[in-house]
């Protein structure tokens, strides 16, 4: 019965720390209700131990030792999760490098200005004007579009 | 061992995607001039030595041409000696690799209306006297996309063997997947009419982009070409691509090339 007071305190201790992550708001939406689920089901496995649940099932599915069991649904939950995270983290990374590419083409600076000016780059270049124009902006250029159009319809607008 | 044509320019005809080519078209010039409006891209990541060197003669040889040089977040003086020598100059807040960088030119090409945009490394590699040869293949045999080849019977360029072999390694692969014979896949020396510079703007590779760049423009039914250029010995600094970067590089881009096939250009 030792193990049983082991694992309970361990997903206790778990379900504690999520609810606490999610109440500071280190956790959000998605990655708040897929730990508050975890930590909810550890501790069900924990509580129902003394009930061998766990030895019915895998021998249902036919899993020798029942701990193994929970081992590859772990670890098939681990891989599946850091898939997706991975994806996330491409999927964030396209977007800095947009930001960052927007951010660069924002502050050109033109071969007239001096870096040590401070003022801020103008388009100086006569007869080819430089810099945003509204003809260019292509409809596939839907990134220059979504910073521009806050601008129109700013609260400061009205 | 390498395949190497004799004749001045490979035509490549893209097999599939092909779509009605709307680039070259004339635009209604401004001020009653013909000229096409030219960026020069210069992607350059610490690159203070040279950076001064490469925008004057592009410069020089391209007088109308905007020269875009695009800081790559370096740590030495790029931008500072960049603007000096006259280029605009673009400075990335954070460090993007190559793709980013080149792909930011593109977006300013795009932005800013340009006709052309041209590609030459910021290490004084390429000699932008032959920007010529690109541009004008461009502009009269209505291309959309010109590469510049060091091993088209031009210059006297020499690489060690084992870099050879990766090249040609790649130009089969890139033979295999776009149907077309390309001699220099790893040239960054390079130039698109509109229609390029309005698919690089959306779409370009990342960590080595020349090669998954000419797959890609193919595939979008883009009609490459290359041309032979002289090319040069770096002027300092090493390339990016040496020693374990090499094997990574090949085995990256040997993955891109087999499983981009399942994957369809975004249009």
């Amino acid at each position: 019965m030792r193990s049983f007071g082991l694992s309970l305190t361990l997903s206790l201790g778990f379900l504690a720390l999520s609810v606490n992550a999610i109440r500071r708001r280190y956790l959000r939406d998605q990655a708040a209700i897929l730990w508050l689920a975890v930590s909810i089901v550890m501790v069900l496995l924990s509580v129902t131990l003394p009930l061998h649940l766990l030895d019915h099932f895998s021998r249902l599915v036919g899993v020798a030792v029942p701990s193994n069991l929970i081992l590859l649904l772990a670890v098939l939950f681990l891989i599946v999760l850091v898939f997706h995270l991975s994806i996330s983290v491409a999927r964030l990374a396209e977007k800095n490098t947009k930001l960052a590419q927007e951010i660069g083409i924002l502050k050109a600076h033109e071969p007239a200005d001096s870096l040590t000016s401070g003022a801020p780059s103008a388009t100086v270049d006569g007869a080819r004007p430089v810099g945003l124009r509204e003809t260019s902006l292509r409809s596939t250029d839907d990134a220059a579009r979504r910073i521009a159009e806050p601008v129109v319809g700013s609260p400061f607008s009205h | 061992m390498h395949p190497l044509p004799t004749t001045e320019a490979l035509k490549t005809t893209p097999e599939r995607g092909a779509r009605p080519n709307l680039s070259m078209a004339p635009e209604p010039a401004e001020f009653g001039v013909p000229s096409p409006r030219i960026c020069v891209i210069v992607p350059a990541y610490n690159e203070g030595p040279s950076i001064t060197g490469v925008v004057r003669s592009v410069h020089a040889s391209l007088p109308d041409a905007r020269v875009l040089v695009v800081d790559d977040g370096s740590s030495d003086d790029t931008t500072e000696r960049a603007l000096a020598a006259g280029a605009t100059v673009i400075t990335l807040p954070i460090n993007l690799g190559i793709g980013g960088a080149v792909q930011t030119g593109y977006c300013y090409a795009l932005r800013n209306d340009f006709d052309v945009a041209m590609q030459v490394d910021g290490d004084g590699q390429h000699d932008p006297s032959e920007a010529s040869l690109l541009l004008d293949r461009l502009q009269h045999r209505s291309a959309d996309m010109v590469v510049g080849s060091r091993w088209l019977g031009r210059g006297d360029y020499a690489a060690p063997r084992s870099r050879r072999f990766g090249m040609h390694l790649l130009a089969r692969l890139v033979h295999w997947r776009t149907g077309s014979t390309f001699t220099d896949t790893t040239s960054g020396f390079r130039a698109v009419g509109r229609r390029g510079i309005e698919l690089f703007s959306r779409v370009y590779p990342t960590d080595f982009p020349e090669v998954e760049s000419l797959i890609i423009a193919s595939g979008c039914g883009l009609k490459v070409e290359e041309v032979g250029v002289r090319m040069c010995e770096r002027s300092h600094g090493r390339s990016s691509i040496a020693g374990m970067r090499s094997a990574y590089y090949m085995l990256r881009v040997t993955t891109v090339l087999v499983v981009d096939r399942l994957n369809r250009a975004p249009t």
